[in-house]
């Protein structure tokens, strides 16, 4: 997210940045040539304030935790203190998320290099004073008490959105969104890289916020979904698909829309455009069997018998 | 602490070198806290209401709020217990920056004066805590006017007041020791 949705953090300011373009100063290829500047005036800041949650948890923004921000606030504060020891950093977090195999041990070591944890304490606002410092004003949990502190500059950490496009790029192959824009897993826990388009994976951020160690072992299970497809040479479909009897289609194309899998294409058959559904694609919903105005679609399993002789018995009661 | 009075505390005054002090006073472990407040569960004098009791003080601590903690007399509220350091989990021995403060505190002369009180009992009679007219009292009760401690044994009070004088008290106590 751009920092400017939030003006209560004072964006017009250049030393206020997000994380992102921290990223950038502290890289080795970035505009500062890997240097601590400010962008201001190029100094060396002397204390920073990084505050994070910025439009995650928020119902204004994003309901969701953008999950990765709280370990690349202390990644950061890490690479600054090894660095510049005497640097001051104040991390506010409304509270510390580190979920996970080292990464705990990560947090305590961030503390030991002597990054100041404030927890409890999203910041409600960021002032420029007559100065020119930034004054950030928060709360501290531990202490029971408001806090402020005067810094040099001032990261935000703020949310992982889903890009522009997602929702087009979804429909292209019928794969949904979620909620809250991020492309939809078929179940959370049995199917978490399938899409509702058969053949379609999803892995990394596109699904939901996660981090690089979540995305590869994502991808991984996307591309191994994907290899058990494709090696076999072949498709195993369900029976409880329908089909088009296309010598009763009367190539209204009513069908075609309806499908959720798009699986049903027109195409020609004995010289005439006839309906017609790739049993590969059908995931037997049974919308087209119920639509088509000729009857001309069958739905293996329900068939239009089947269904007469079980209203036929239970009416003969 | 500015702005009329507001109470905010103004975290700029935070001080590395107050937190190194603390570190060589004793305190080695203290970066280590995660504020999990195990040890305020535990500690008698939150229990009793104390409201900067043993999570806040080791806080205020790793964040080096000298001021803050040199002015609020709570750190001489503790009763030595132990519980905070035999629960904590990260084993940073909240007592032990309990008594880091205490000892940072004494340095600049900075207690409460009833600890500089209880400190001259302590030398003098061999009790910190001497309350007035405890003779009379005794004497009511059918005890004999001193107690059988220190007290009444003035050569042994002699010999004990000499290892005192030994001691760092030399350099700190705010009375002469003679």
């Amino acid at each position: 997210m751009s920092k400017h949705h939030f003006k209560e953090y004072s964006p017009h300011h250049p030393d206020v940045i997000t994380s992102m373009e921290f990223e950038r100063i502290l890289s080795a290829t970035g505009p500062t040539g890997g240097e601590l500047k400010r962008p201001s005036d190029g100094t060396k800041p002397k204390t920073i304030a990084m505050i994070s949650c910025v439009g995650s948890r928020d119902e204004r923004y994003h309901r969701y935790c953008s999950k990765v921000c709280c370990m690349y606030m202390l990644k950061h504060a890490r690479i600054l203190k090894e660095k510049y020891p005497d640097i001051k950093i104040f991390l506010f977090f409304i509270d510390v998320r580190t979920a996970g195999k080292d990464f705990e041990e990560f947090y305590v070591y961030t503390k030991e290099l002597g990054a100041k944890i404030i927890r409890g304490g999203r910041v409600s606002a960021v002032d420029v004073k007559p100065d020119g410092k930034l004054r950030v004003r928060g709360f501290d949990v531990d202490l029971c008490s408001p806090v402020e502190v005067s810094v040099d500059l001032v990261v935000l950490a703020t949310a992982i959105e889903p890009p522009d496009g997602v929702e087009e790029l979804g429909s292209m192959f019928t794969a949904t969104c979620g909620r809250e824009g991020f492309l939809r897993e078929v179940h959370t826990k049995l199917y978490p890289v399938e899409t509702q388009a058969r053949g379609v994976f999803i892995a990394g951020c596109v699904q939901g916020p996660k981090d690089i160690p979540e995305s590869i072992a994502q991808a991984r299970a996307a591309a191994a979904a994907t290899a058990a497809l494709v090696i076999p040479g072949k498709i195993r479909f369900e029976a409880v698909i329908s089909e088009v009897d296309r010598d009763k289609c009367s190539s209204c194309g009513v069908c075609v829309p309806l499908c959720p899998y798009t699986a049903i294409r027109i195409v020609e058959y004995k010289g005439k455009e006839k309906a017609y559904i790739e049993p590969a694609l059908c995931a037997g919903c049974g919308v087209c069997a119920s639509a088509c105005p000729s009857r001309a679609i069958t739905f293996h399993g329900f068939t239009t018998e089947q269904i007469m002789a079980q209203i036929d018995a239970l009416t003969e009661a | 602490m500015e702005e009329g009075g507001v109470n905010v505390i103004d975290l700029t005054q935070s001080d590395e070198n107050f937190i190194k002090e603390l570190m060589e006073l004793g305190a080695d472990e203290l970066k280590e806290c995660i504020q999990c407040g195990k040890c305020g569960a535990t500690c008698p004098m939150a229990l009793a209401g104390l409201e900067f009791f043993i999570k806040r003080i080791v806080h205020a601590a790793t964040l080096g709020l000298r001021d803050i903690l040199l002015e609020d007399s709570s750190v001489w509220g503790c009763q030595s217990c132990n519980r905070c350091v035999e629960v904590c989990p990260m084993d940073i021995k909240p007592y032990e920056v309990i008594q880091a403060v205490r000892r940072a505190a004494v340095r600049v002369e900075s207690c409460p004066a009833n600890t500089y009180e209880g400190l001259r009992n302590l030398y003098r009679f061999g009790h910190a805590v001497f309350p007035k007219g405890f003779e009379e009292r005794r004497k009511k009760a059918g005890l004999p006017e001193k107690p059988p401690t220190a007290l009444s044994f003035e050569e042994m009070r002699k010999k004990y007041q000499e290892i005192l004088r030994n001691t760092i008290l030399e350099e700190i106590a705010p009375f002469p020791l003679t």
